[in-house]
């Protein structure tokens, strides 16, 4: 009997500093399986500085590298850089699982990356200054990365307790006005012509095409003129900020804007033969009918936002349909349909030398962030079971810690290395199954 | 029998982290790049900064910051590479994780990011500095009064150029204070779990320049005026570290724990002024306390008077001191060129020094403490004042080579600090530090400020001086030449009827100059030890003396009364005095433990 009590005594001492030791509960009501936690853990090293990355360049401290160390060879886009979409949704990761000294740090980071006019790069390497305003080769802005990263800020703000702490109450003011610089960025895009896609945003600024120089190697090509197309992708990312910023702000410029950006997409966009969103509008005013996966699946998330369900539930439908694949085992989607991996017929016979007439619809691939995007569709949809599903399947594209951004490497187009975007999603997947706070992500 | 055995090693693992969780967190890191090298002037000024307001400091470098530092100073200026990538990194890491950081002079882009700047400028024409009012987080909260709210770093109308400062844009810090050409001297940050300070100016210009006297004449007034223009970075750092440690604990600045000090002191340099220091030192021996005679020992002829200190006088003085008061020397010969004297051989005596054929600085300090020794009894002279507040470049030296450990000499407006402090040995920046304590004059009745027609007046200035002081916790030192015993000894008694009444340290020269001294050599660490919150001191019980006190300052109401241990572990009895939300605990160690 004593023995009893002497190993039950030592259980409560045990189990009390164990309770004090452990980290504060997450927003959930059941907190994060370890599947989850060893997620958060790999995203939580990506900070820099890092094991990688010890002395970051001190204006890029507090980003995230977008890929696990050693993976990329410095000639490659990825080196070092913290893309600021995966930076975005990260700390929206943290966020949703209630780490939300991380959320802060990263967005902290990203406030303090802000270019004057409140737009962001594309990417920021953490290692040197580039780009910056008077060094930006190669770097390019995109509408659809600066929304992430405004709706970010707006997410953090919606939905971190504001309490009345001083500090916490500076920060969220800070980061509210950082986010409308973004959006009053984002509205400096808009199509003002009296055409088909009027309210609509156009992609941004610069681009870096491929093209084959003259001894047959692939190289990277700059334009610093501005992006006339429009994207799907581009336009539901900003309506999701542009409505959280509605509601933060109370300003209707953002609400007309973003009704403007709903009835763009709905009368110019949607394929009703696709049954899905085309990808975009050309610099030409045509409707870029490129079948791509996330105009499906992220489609349903803004129909079902503006509460389009049918045409959610056809979307879906339609993401199962054309871009499932099987690769290596691991069951996803993959980004694209009906047309060639690389648009230029003779890169791709460089870089794909075994399948040089191949298209998306003939080439195995999974790819993470979007087989999620497509779970969360389904989740939202009520269809728990495939959305869990997904998400586990996706774990077979653990590695590391993290997940692999997709099952192969495709030069210049999908990384097969473990990644932000994928393990971010990961997060946010988890949540949306078990966390009754996530559904306030990308739903209003 | 495994799963006992698993359970008890895991206690005994988790067990010295609970210990390391009740860790005290209350010292200062001063950041340097290279301990134990020779200091800068930078660092020197952080130091004396701290030493002032009695907060306990550790000099470390960057590597060992952590967070049992709640507050980081790191003596600038902070170009971007005036560190290493790694210490740099370590000073982000820092704040990153919850610590306080003040750096002073940041004018390296890759230090913009911590302390939310834009662009930084340094520039010489800047001649004043405004404080923000209303900020948050109480670090401004000895800053109250106009004159600390806005400070002066320089007379315009005599200068072109004055100190250096570096003024801030602001990008995503707050601005605490601003130069009349509206950047920012003063920002704070807050980035991550911290938050990072920058000063647009050196403490060695705003705080060191004036402690050798030059100011770019920034006192606004020479004297009878509240200038606080160099304690303000005193009471910031103080304010600053008492939001950031918990809890706060530092030596309070003056004696016996109480709210002000007033120096009473009377300088002897006229001959009817040595019968009537009697009446002075009376009325001071009615009101209970004591003050300082500074006295002129001439005893030749000379331009200005007779040699007045003589066998009919010097009966006035031991009287005087009989009394109770401090009896200090103010030269031999009160020259209006002193400060031209050439510093003389230390060989001298009052028996061949020749004030007329070869005036030296040596003569008239170690004459007069000679002749002052000789004629009192008991005497050791170990104050001295100038005459005419002249003040030669090699005054402290001589001062030191001749036995003295205070000087009262610099006028307090003048030099814009209201604490004592140790002088230096010359009067330029890097000179030696000395063990003499400098009290510095804050009002004075000379050249016809305190008639019968102003006394009313005068006493409601010194009375708002004295008021203003206190709100600091710093020191009044008084000045009255006992030329007359009418309308200046009414004020001098008035004042005491008032202060005597109040909770307000009033004395000599010497004994706040002990006592500043005897608290400088007094260290002491915190530890919890058995759950009690215990302070260990660096000395026997013996030599602490009756009036030494710590302030605590908790963040959170606190109950818990510390343990005080002196080096030998002997508990040190304490009476508390709860004021404005600290506990100012002074030390008795003559009161039998337990009591």
């Amino acid at each position: 009997m004593r023995r009893f009590f002497s190993v039950l005594l030592m259980l409560i001492v045990t189990a009390g500093v164990l309770i004090i030791f452990t980290a504060p509960p997450a927003l959930s009501d059941t907190g994060p399986n370890p599947e989850e936690i060893q997620s958060l853990e790999w995203l939580r090293a990506q900070i820099v500085p890092n094991t990688q990355i010890p002395a970051p360049t001190p204006q890029r401290r507090g980003l995230m590298l977008s890929y696990a160390a050693g993976t990329e060879l410095p000639s490659t886009p990825a080196h070092r850089k913290c893309f600021v979409y995966d930076a975005a949704v990260a700390s929206i990761a943290f966020g949703m699982a209630g780490d939300w000294s991380r959320a802060s740090m990263v967005l902290q980071a990203l406030a303090r990356a802000q270019r004057s006019d409140g737009s962001f790069w594309f990417s920021y390497n953490v290692e040197n200054t580039w780009p910056e305003d008077g060094d930006h080769d190669m770097a390019i802005v995109r509408a659809g990365a600066t929304a992430w990263v405004g709706y970010a800020f707006a997410f953090y703000v919606e939905t971190r307790p504001a309490g009345t702490d001083a500090r916490l109450m500076r920060e969220r003011a800070s980061l509210l006005d950082t986010a409308r610089r973004v959006a009053d960025f984002l509205l400096t895009l808009r199509v003002t012509e009296k055409t088909a896609q009027q309210g609509l945003l156009r992609g941004g600024r610069a681009f870096v095409k491929l093209q084959l120089d003259a001894a047959g190697t692939v190289t990277e090509v700059y334009d610093n003129g501005p992006v006339l197309w429009v994207s799907t992708e581009h336009n539901i990312s900003s309506y999701f900020f542009l409505t959280s910023m509605h509601r933060l702000t109370g300003n209707l410029r953002y609400a007309a804007a973003a009704d403007a950006i709903r009835a763009g997409l709905m009368a110019t966009l949607w394929q009703p033969d696709l049954q899905q969103f085309a990808q975009g509008v050309s610099k030409d005013g045509s409707v870029d009918r490129t079948q791509a996966l996330d105009c499906a699946s992220w489609g349903a998330l803004f129909l079902l936002a503006t509460g389009e369900t049918e045409k959610a539930e056809l979307a879906v439908k339609t993401a199962d349909r054309v871009y499932a694949n099987v690769h290596n085992g691991v069951k996803g989607y993959r980004p694209y349909d009906g047309k060639p991996i690389y648009d230029n017929v003779r890169i791709q016979r460089v870089l794909l030398p075994e399948t040089p007439r191949v298209q998306w619809q003939d080439f195995s691939l999974v790819w993470s962030e979007g087989t999620l995007g497509v779970a969360l569709a389904h989740a939202r949809l009520g269809h728990t079971d495939q959305a869990g599903a997904l998400t586990a399947e996706m774990l077979k594209l653990r590695d590391k810690g993290g997940i692999r951004y997709s099952s192969r490497e495709l030069p210049y187009e999908m990384s097969a290395s473990p990644s932000i975007a994928g393990t971010a999603w990961h997060v946010i997947m988890e949540e949306t199954l078990r966390n009754p706070h996530a559904a306030t992500f990308w739903s209003r | 029998m495994k799963l006992r055995l698993g359970l008890l090693l895991l206690s005994f693992l988790l067990v010295p982290h609970l210990l390391h969780a009740a860790e005290v967190s209350y010292r200062v890191a001063l950041v340097t790049t290279q301990p134990g090298s020779r200091e800068t002037v930078e660092q020197s000024a952080v130091r004396r900064t701290l030493q002032t307001m009695g907060i306990p400091f550790e000099t470390i470098a960057p590597d060992a910051l952590n967070h049992q530092y709640p507050l980081a100073l790191v003596p600038g200026p902070l170009h971007n590479h005036s560190l290493s990538g790694t210490q740099r990194e370590a000073l982000y890491r820092f704040v990153s994780q919850g610590g306080v950081l003040i750096a002073t002079q940041v004018e390296g882009s890759d230090w913009f990011p911590l302390f939310g700047i834009q662009h930084a400028t340094a520039r010489r024409d800047r001649f004043q500095l405004q404080f923000a009012r209303g900020v948050e987080d109480g670090w401004l909260r000895y800053l109250d009064h106009p004159k600390e709210q806005l400070i002066s770093l320089g007379d315009s109308r005599l200068f072109k150029e004055t100190i250096w400062t570096v003024g801030y844009a602001a990008k995503g810090a707050r601005i605490l204070a601003a130069f009349p050409d509206h950047s920012a001297a003063v920002v704070v940050n807050d980035y991550d779990g911290g938050q990072a300070l920058a000063l647009g100016v050196s403490l060695t210009q705003t705080v060191l320049l004036a402690q050798v006297a030059q100011t770019f004449e920034a006192g606004r007034q020479w004297v009878n005026s509240f200038e606080p223009s160099g304690d303000v970075f005193f009471l910031l750092l103080k304010g600053i570290y008492e939001s950031s440690a918990d809890p706060a604990v530092y030596w309070h600045t003056v004696p016996s724990g109480l709210e002000t000090a007033i120096v009473l002191s009377h300088d002897v340099d006229a001959r009817e002024s040595f019968p009537n220091s009697v009446l002075f030192a009376q009325a001071a021996q009615r009101f209970g306390v004591r003050s300082t005679f500074f006295v002129t020992t001439k005893t030749v002829l000379d331009e200005a008077d007779i040699g007045y200190y003589d066998g009919s006088r010097i009966p006035s003085i031991v009287h005087a001191h009989r009394l109770g008061a401090e009896i200090g020397s103010h030269s031999f010969s009160h020259s209006k060129r002193f400060a031209t004297f050439p510093f003389g051989a230390a060989t001298v005596t009052a028996g061949t020094y020749q004030p007329i054929q070869s005036p030296s600085i040596l003569g008239e300090v170690k004459a007069s403490k000679e002749l002052l020794d000789r004629d009192l009894p008991a005497q050791h002279t170990l104050s001295f004042r100038a005459g005419e507040l002249s003040f030669p470049l090699r005054l402290i030296e001589a001062l030191q080579l001749t036995g003295y450990r205070y000087d009262s000499t610099f006028s307090a407006n003048n030099i814009i600090t209201n604490f004592p402090f140790f002088a230096f040995q010359r009067t330029h920046l890097g000179a030696v530090e000395t063990s003499i304590v400098e009290i510095p004059v804050t009002v004075d009745d000379s050249q016809g400020y305190l008639t019968a027609e102003t006394k009313d007046r005068v006493v409601e200035s010194w009375t708002n001086i004295i008021e203003a002081n206190r709100a600091n916790a710093a020191t009044t030192c008084m000045l009255i030449h006992p030329t007359d015993v009418t309308y200046k000894l009414e004020v001098f008694e008035r004042l005491l009827e008032r202060y005597t009444r109040e909770p307000v340290w009033i004395g000599t020269i010497g004994a706040l100059g002990e006592f500043w001294s005897r608290r400088a050599e007094v260290k002491f660490r915190l530890a919890r030890e058995e759950g009690r919150l215990t302070v260990h001191l660096n000395q026997k019980a013996g030599h602490l003396g009756q009036d030494l006190s710590l302030v605590f300052r908790h963040r959170t109401r606190s109950t818990e009364q510390p343990r005080i241990v002196d080096v030998e572990r002997q508990n040190v009895p304490y009476r508390m005095i709860e004021r404005a939300g600290a506990r100012v605990y002074l030390l008795q160690p003559d009161i039998p433990a337990g009591r």
